[in-house]
């Protein structure tokens, strides 16, 4: 009897199968909805993060490395090393959610959180789209310093004027003086100056062959003019310059 | 510096005393009050005694202190560290601006052009530019004779330092409109030049400075009897007639055996002086220039 009436008391649980299974699956699909909520969450949560760190990433890269006056690296190399350790940081959209989540761009609030990303890693970008011509000014104003240098010096006191018109006509044709950046109107006014000073050097060493005063003065007079265009080279490179780090300083206070 | 090194020592006394003041207002609060009497056998009222020993001394300090003295002494505390505290985490923080100033002043630190001397090259003036620019023609006339011969030894004599270039002036062949004409011109033709000049000799007529070509080629007779040489007779002859268009007359001998003028007519006659190709230091003037 006792026998029956336990086998009785178990039959239930036995007897509905169906029961147990509903409640599994609703738990497992409780527990897969609780799992992707919690993700999703965990998802939205990261872009938020993230937008904010490769901005202020940048942003504490920059015054660390630009902010001390005093440093024995080159700026352009100190920009450059800003530029690929923000690239490597930021090779990937970091906006950008797995597809798994990206639907849910849908609801305003977390489409205003991709937004608001976007924005922060767009003036993270222009930020270094304006570094990346002043690394390229600075290395070409570099180059070209060195050749002007190196011409100048060599013709400070010459006494062979065709030799002198020589060096000058090598530097206007050199490949140092670049002309693919912002520093190309520099570039051409180098040239220019340097073809000038070379036809003045060249009508010099005429002067001095035919023993012709006139032409002597006149090629003198030509060559001081010439040498006075350079000094208009050199401040219009300085105002390219600020120009290039006024739109640095405008897009790095928008970070 | 200094400054921040005071600052410094301020902020850490001001800490000291603050947590030295709650440590007392806790431990006369507990461990000394009356209502907590229990807990002043627990360590930390041990510890406490032992560091805090001096506020036994004065027993009516428990009394005194009641709960409301020990909140404003605690808020008061507080508030004094709050505002030690705010200024000091204020000093490494720099505004925007200034690191906005900072970064543009780096940024343009690196300026390559600048100091670059772009002043002229001190060219100095070459010998020639201060002397006096003559130029002369060279050509020939009714003669087979090498002109190019004649004009390469004129040009060297005219510039040499021992003749006229002495004056300032700096001789230079020009291939037309020079200011004088040098011709090496047959001996028969000189007469076409002026009424004044002979077949035999060279002469001077207005800015033809006319070299008669047997004496080019053969001298004189009594240069060569003397012993002159040939070449020396050509400087001579060349600076002569040179001399009379730079505005030189004859000239006679000073003395036997003295240097010859070079304006006397040394092709001729002597007279006693020695061979003198080159103008003597009085003969260095000219009405030209």
């Amino acid at each position: 009897m006792k026998i029956k009436q336990r086998a009785q008391r178990s039959k239930p649980t036995l007897r509905h199968p169906k029961r147990v299974i509903i409640i599994s699956a609703v738990a497992l699909v409780l527990l897969a909805v609780g799992s992707y909520a919690f993700m999703s969450y965990q998802n939205w949560n990261d872009l938020e993060k993230r937008s904010g760190e490769a901005s202020a990433a940048l942003k504490s890269k920059i015054e660390t490395t630009l902010g001390s006056k005093e440093s024995s690296t080159p700026v352009a190399d100190q920009i450059d090393a800003i530029v690929k350790d923000f690239e490597r940081k930021n090779g990937e959209n970091p906006c950008e959610s797995p597809r798994l989540y990206e639907w849910q761009t849908a609801f305003p609030a977390l489409k205003s959180n991709k937004t608001t990303c976007e924005q922060k890693l767009a003036n993270a970008r222009a930020t270094i789209d304006t570094l990346k011509p002043l690394s390229t000014f600075l290395k070409d104003q570099a180059r070209a310093t060195t050749v002007l240098m190196a011409t100048i010096d060599a013709t400070k006191a010459p006494t062979d004027y065709t030799a002198a018109s020589a060096s000058w006509k090598t530097l206007s044709t050199s490949g140092e003086l670049t002309q693919t950046s912002d520093f190309t109107p520099i570039s051409v006014s180098i040239i220019a100056s340097a073809e000038r000073i070379s036809t003045a050097y060249a009508e010099l060493a005429t002067a001095n062959k035919d023993e012709t005063r006139t032409a002597f003065d006149q090629a003198l007079e030509k060559l001081n003019v010439a040498y006075g265009t350079l000094v208009t080279v050199t401040g219009s490179s300085q105002v390219e310059q600020t120009r290039l780090v006024n739109a640095i300083i405008t897009v790095y206070e928008k970070l | 510096m200094l400054y921040v090194n005071i600052y410094i020592s301020f902020y850490l006394l001001c800490i000291y005393s603050c947590t030295y003041s709650f440590g007392a207002i806790l431990y006369i609060s507990t461990c000394l009050n009356p209502k907590f009497r229990f807990k002043t056998k627990r360590p930390i009222c041990e510890t406490g005694r032992f560091y805090l020993s001096h506020a036994t001394k004065y027993p009516t300090l428990e009394r005194v202190m009641s709960v409301k003295k020990l909140v404003f002494m605690g808020t008061t505390a507080l508030i004094g560290l709050v505002l030690v505290t705010l200024p000091f985490m204020s000093i490494p923080a720099l505004s925007k601006t200034e690191h906005s100033e900072a970064i543009a002043a780096r940024l343009l630190s690196d300026q390559p052009f600048v100091g670059l001397s772009t002043t002229p090259p001190d060219i100095k003036k070459p010998d020639w530019y201060n002397k006096v620019t003559i130029t002369y023609t060279v050509s020939k006339n009714g003669t087979t004779a090498d002109v190019n011969e004649v004009a390469s030894l004129a040009n060297a004599t005219l510039n040499d330092s021992r003749g006229w270039s002495q004056l300032g002036a700096n001789f230079k062949q020009v291939a037309s409109g020079g200011m004088f004409n040098l011709i090496l011109s047959q001996g028969s033709l000189l007469p076409t030049y002026s009424s004044g000049c002979s077949a035999d000799w060279s002469c001077r007529a207005g800015n033809n400075v006319v070299i008669n070509t047997d004496r080019w080629t053969g001298a004189s007779t009594a240069w060569n009897s003397g012993g002159g040489t040939l070449r020396d007779y050509r400087h001579m002859v060349v600076n002569h007639e040179v001399g009379h268009w730079l505005g030189h007359d004859h000239a006679s001998c000073g003395g036997s055996g003295q240097p010859a003028p070079l304006m006397q007519q040394q092709s001729i006659d002597l007279m006693g002086c020695t061979f003198n190709p080159w103008p003597l230091k009085g003969e260095l003037f000219t009405s030209r220039f």
